[in-house]
């Protein structure tokens, strides 16, 4: 019988791999890129929204 | 230009539409799938975004450009974070009715002066947050229309506020019945807020650029513009904010009230994780283009202005300053309703006596209003005496350096079990009294609430004139983290510390049993009535049996100890975690001396290892194996067996036990042996008392009457501990094995019977033979009546031998010994002998017994069993019938099976006799005149013979017996059925 993963597996870890990857968007060094005066006044928006949009697939799929 | 009074109107025109979407949701006027959907619950979580977000975001982001994005994607950050933060904190805040986070500190760190250090700080620390709240509606109301006083207009918002939180956010005093209006209100003007903004800046984008397109244009021809907003990005305060916000996002009072007090559920919070982050993206589309259009329409205005002076004159003005309202209320409703709960569990009650309090539930829902309307007056207060540069997003950010500090406390409360009292009172307190140097004693000074020596920034390297969150939240969050952790691991927890953290962060633990010092449901509200009242002690109590499915009879010690921690949960969402466990302690003790009954130590062993399997390695993984085994031979035996303790308590009571006595074992674990109800236990019981270890003793229940064979175990050799020595009791069910056993004895009586029969037919038999003879030889000499008179003796003689020939091969049949012996024979032939047989008995003789089975029928068995069953069913008919009365034998084949009947008009039979006929043993018949096995044993012989025996009968309506047989059955198939139903069970 295949083995379910257990909570921490199956909800817990996805969650912090969306959550490091958000930081590394925004929190971190990389934040100068998409900060540096070039681009659109939207672009932080839409960096937002994809990070939501990630976050909620993920939370969907482990639901 | 707006006059004051219809600002006034629109303002209270507003509160008021608020009142009746919170009064339509508390009447169900609103359909419950819209109150309790996830979306409601996620829009309520945007009471976050306050008249900073509705103002001071614009303000902010002329000063920090894209720094103030800052504050709503923390918050994202912490959403994405829900099933590793947010769900644990809900698990807890639900399972030990927490109802805030000083409650929840209080809990973990089992201690009045977190409790307290938390309220107090928070209060400190979210009074200049409600002030911004009410200054930001006064100033729009100073910006839109006249300049009334100030007091009267934060006057009359803060008595309609204060109105609002005592009607829908104060009616219940216990957080299991959620405030269904505040939900819907809160979610509502989160959607008047975000449609107020984004209006206002749709129409200050057409009216100052044109459109999209003419901002676009605008930006192109000022790149920097872009520039600006960009580079504080780069080089200020991002990542400090982003943690700040991070904290704020769920640790705010209003918001931990929300997200959890007011929670609708964990599938709720799931949405809200996307949902919520969602909304705040939509509010802040329309910061930027309010900037650059108030840049353009209102250079010489406050940016925190700009919303409303763009809105001022257009179509959207009172639109705009609807959204202020309710950015503004919101906040101030549902921090004030935090706020007070804190206040209440860790400030007021710990000094009162609350069993004379009157009536506690009135009292405790009372003393909440009164703190509501205070602290909503405090911050008005507060507003009054602010310095009035002071601009909201700095008053707001405040607030947010107070939260991030008891970051490291909540995540100490889900990951690390080693946190301490001492450690977490250490952290926080450094924290506070930085946060308190850098930033709000300054702010006080300022305000010049307090003398300018006070203003002790400089000594944490803040100049005037700068950004000072990022060095007040460094040396703060710091200095708290290092004393936390440092003074954690040099101190030790309390044995309640230890238990608070293992709850707090789900690790296996177990429940040690102990003897409650109450011995029923009745005593817990004796014991709690000078502590709560009677009346509240009386109510926590039946809440507390009804949470658990438990009846108010309940004595088992295991079942009390659950009621005991269930009231404590319970009282906790009352008065606080604290408070609970003392009441509790004080009131439903628990006596250290007596050991728990061996069931509930065999209980909680048994749950231990069950807990810990996963961990067992080896022998001792080997040995749980085994025991595990020998519990389910034990569970699995055939045999009744019940197990007692010391002190007589039921340590196990098996499947078959349970089946013979109609009590489940889970009823029956744990309670003494004298407190189970039931002849069974009767009887057990009584048994203990004698000395003989086995006793025979026959029972009715369940309408049935049952043979049981008892046994008891001597006692244990002296070796083992007197903790582990107790009779255990064996139950066999004789029921079956008895009528068998009376059929044995039967079939050999008649065997008995079948022998004194041949020696009996032989005896007459040979005399018999010699009047044959004599008659015969007398009739060939004799001639006329002579001669007719010979022939009658000679047919008597032959009635005679034809009588001694039935009853002789009858009596044959009833031996088990014999094998029965296949043959077809004629039905007719067969019911003729039978009737024969029966009618030489007086009572039968009254009966006439019309034969009228079809000649030629023809049935396949042994036709001396079969016959048998015929005499049974024809004698039974017989006795039923009335002197004179009729019985008619008829058969006929149909198809595969030839169907005999036997009928009488005699009395019938009602339905409780033809439920229990067949049964052996029973009888309706006086004693000595049946055995009862008659219609038994025909039953058995026709299903030997594959067929099939039904009573249709009526009370006063006679009796038809049908038995339907196998007309064409192969002698062969039919000795098969036969040996099957005879075989020893194997």
């Amino acid at each position: 019988m295949p083995h379910r993963p257990d909570h921490r597996t199956r909800v817990v870890e996805p969650a912090l791999w969306v959550f490091g990857l958000a930081l590394l968007v925004f929190a971190s060094r990389s934040r100068l890129m998409w900060a540096d005066g070039q681009h659109s006044w939207l672009w932080p928006f839409g960096l937002w929204a994809a990070v939501i949009l990630v976050g909620a697939v993920v939370n969907r799929r482990t639901d | 230009m707006l006059q004051l009074g219809q600002l006034f109107a629109v303002a209270v025109g507003y509160l008021l539409l608020l009142f009746l979407v919170a009064y339509a949701a508390e009447r169900r006027w609103v359909p419950a799938g819209l109150v309790r959907h996830p979306l409601t619950y996620a829009l309520s979580l945007g009471v976050y975004a306050t008249s900073w977000s509705y103002s001071g975001s614009v303000g902010y982001a002329r000063a920090q450009g894209f720094n103030f994005l800052a504050i709503y994607v923390g918050v994202t950050l912490s959403c994405l974070l829900v099933p590793v933060v947010w769900q644990p904190v809900l698990r807890l805040t639900r399972e030990h009715q927490l109802t805030s986070l000083a409650d929840l500190f209080a809990f973990r760190f089992q201690s009045h002066g977190a409790g307290v250090l938390v309220t107090l700080f928070m209060l400190a620390g979210n009074v200049p947050y409600l002030a911004l709240q009410i200054r930001a509606v006064t100033q729009g109301v100073r910006l839109l229309g006249h300049a009334p006083p100030a007091s009267m207009v934060g006057l009359v918002f803060c008595a309609l506020v204060a109105l609002f939180a005592l009607l829908f956010g104060a009616r219940h005093v216990t957080p299991r019945e959620r405030h269904a209006g505040l939900g819907l209100a809160i979610a509502f003007e989160s959607v008047v807020k975000l449609g107020a903004l984004l209006a206002v800046a749709a129409v200050a984008v057409t009216h100052v650029f044109g459109g999209a397109g003419g901002l676009g244009r605008w930006l192109a021809a000022h790149p920097e513009a872009l520039e600006e907003v960009y580079r504080p990005v780069r080089e200020g305060p991002w990542a400090t904010l982003l943690l700040l916000s991070f904290a704020a996002g769920f640790l705010l009072p209003r918001q931990f009230h929300m997200a959890f007090t007011e929670a609708l559920g964990s599938r709720a919070l799931g949405v809200a994780a996307w949902a919520f982050p969602a909304f705040l993206l939509l509010l802040n589309l329309a910061v930027l283009p309010l900037l650059w259009a108030g840049q353009v329409a209102l250079p010489g205005v406050h940016p925190d202005n700009y919303v409303l002076g763009l809105a001022h004159g257009t179509g959207v003005s009172a639109l705009a300053f609807v959204g202020a309202v309710s950015a503004a209320s919101a906040m101030v409703i549902v921090d004030t309703l935090a706020l007070a709960a804190m206040c209440l569990n860790h400030l007021f009650l710990p000094r009162r006596n609350l069993a004379g309090a009157g009536d506690l539930y009135r009292g405790l829902l009372w003393a909440r209003r009164v703190l509501i309307v205070v602290i909503i007056f405090f911050g008005y207060g507060f507003s009054r005496l602010l310095d009035v540069r002071a601009g909201l997003v700095e008053l707001g950010l405040i607030s947010f350096v107070a939260v991030v500090q008891v970051l490291p406390g909540l995540l100490a409360v889900l990951f690390w079990r080693g946190a301490t009292r001492l450690g977490f009172l250490s952290g926080l307190s450094a924290g506070i009294a930085v946060w308190a140097a850098t930033l709000f004693l300054p702010l006080l000074a300022r305000a010049h609430l307090l003398p300018a020596g006070f203003d002790l920034a400089h000594f944490f390297g803040i100049v005037p004139g700068t950004e000072p969150w990022s060095i007040a939240t460094f040396w703060s969050l710091g200095l708290n983290v290092l004393l936390f952790g440092g003074v954690s691991l040099l101190t030790q927890q309390s044995p309640r510390e230890e238990e608070a953290a293992g709850l707090c962060t789900r690790a296996p633990r177990l429940v040690e049993p102990m003897v409650v010092e109450a011995g029923s449901p009745r005593d817990f509200q004796a014991k709690l009535a000078p502590l709560l009242g009677l009346d509240a002690a009386t109510t926590e109590v039946d809440l507390a049996l009804a949470d658990l499915n438990m009846l108010v009879d309940e004595r088992r010690p295991a079942q009390l100890q659950k009621l005991r921690e269930r009231l404590q949960r319970n009282l906790s969402g009352l008065v606080g975690p604290l408070r609970a466990r003392w009441l509790v302690d004080r009131g439903i003790r628990v006596d250290p001396r007596r050991q728990p009954a061996l069931s509930e130590r065999l209980r909680s062993l048994e749950e231990q290892l069950r807990m810990s399997r996963a961990q067992l390695h080896g022998a001792p993984a080997e040995l749980e194996a085994f025991r595990r085994y020998l519990r389910r031979v034990l569970e699995d035996l055939p045999l009744g067996v019940c197990a007692l303790g010391p002190d007589r308590d039921v340590v196990i009571w098996n499947r078959a036990l349970e089946t013979l006595s109609g009590v489940h074992a889970s009823d029956a674990v744990g309670a003494r042996l004298d407190q189970l109800e039931g002849p069974l236990a009767l009887t057990l019981r009584n048994f203990l008392q004698q000395e003989s270890p086995h006793a025979e003793v026959c029972l009715t229940f369940n309408g049935r009457e049952r043979v049981l064979s008892l046994g008891k175990s001597q006692e244990p050799a002296s070796s083992a501990p007197a903790d582990l020595r107790g009779p255990v009791l064996l139950v066999e069910d004789l029921t079956e094995r008895k009528a068998l056993a009376a059929q044995v004895a039967h079939q050999d009586r008649l065997a008995s019977v079948g022998r004194l029969a041949a020696g009996v037919a032989h005896e007459i038999g040979n005399p018999l033979t010699g009047i044959a003879c004599l008659a015969q030889n007398l009739q060939k000499e004799s001639s006329g009546e002579q001669r007719d008179r010979l022939a009658l003796i000679l047919r008597e003689t032959q009635r005679i031998d034809t009588i001694v020939r039935v009853l002789l091969g009858f009596s044959h049949a009833g031996t088990i010994h014999a094998v029965p012996r296949f043959e077809r024979f004629e039905a007719r032939e067969a019911f003729g002998e039978a009737i024969t047989l029966v009618q030489l008995s007086r009572q039968a003789k009254r009966v006439v017994c019309h034969n009228r089975v079809a000649s030629g029928l023809l049935l396949d068995g042994d036709r001396q069993r079969l016959l048998q069953v015929f005499v049974n069913l024809i004698s039974n008919a017989c006795d039923a019938s009335p002197a004179g009365g009729d019985v008619v034998v008829e058969g006929e084949a149909l198809g595969d099976v030839v169907r005999l009947r036997v009928t009488d008009r005699g009395t019938g039979i009602d339905d409780a006799v033809r439920e229990r006929m067949f049964e052996p043993f029973f009888t309706t018949k006086p004693p000595g005149q049946g055995t009862g096995l008659g219609l038994p044993l025909a039953q058995s012989i026709v299903r030997e013979h594959l067929g099939t025996l039904e009573v249709e009968s009526s009370p006063g309506k006679g009796t038809t017996v049908v038995v339907e047989l196998p007309s064409r059955g192969e002698p062969e198939r039919l000795a098969g059925g036969a040996a099957q139903l005879q075989a020893p069970a194997k």
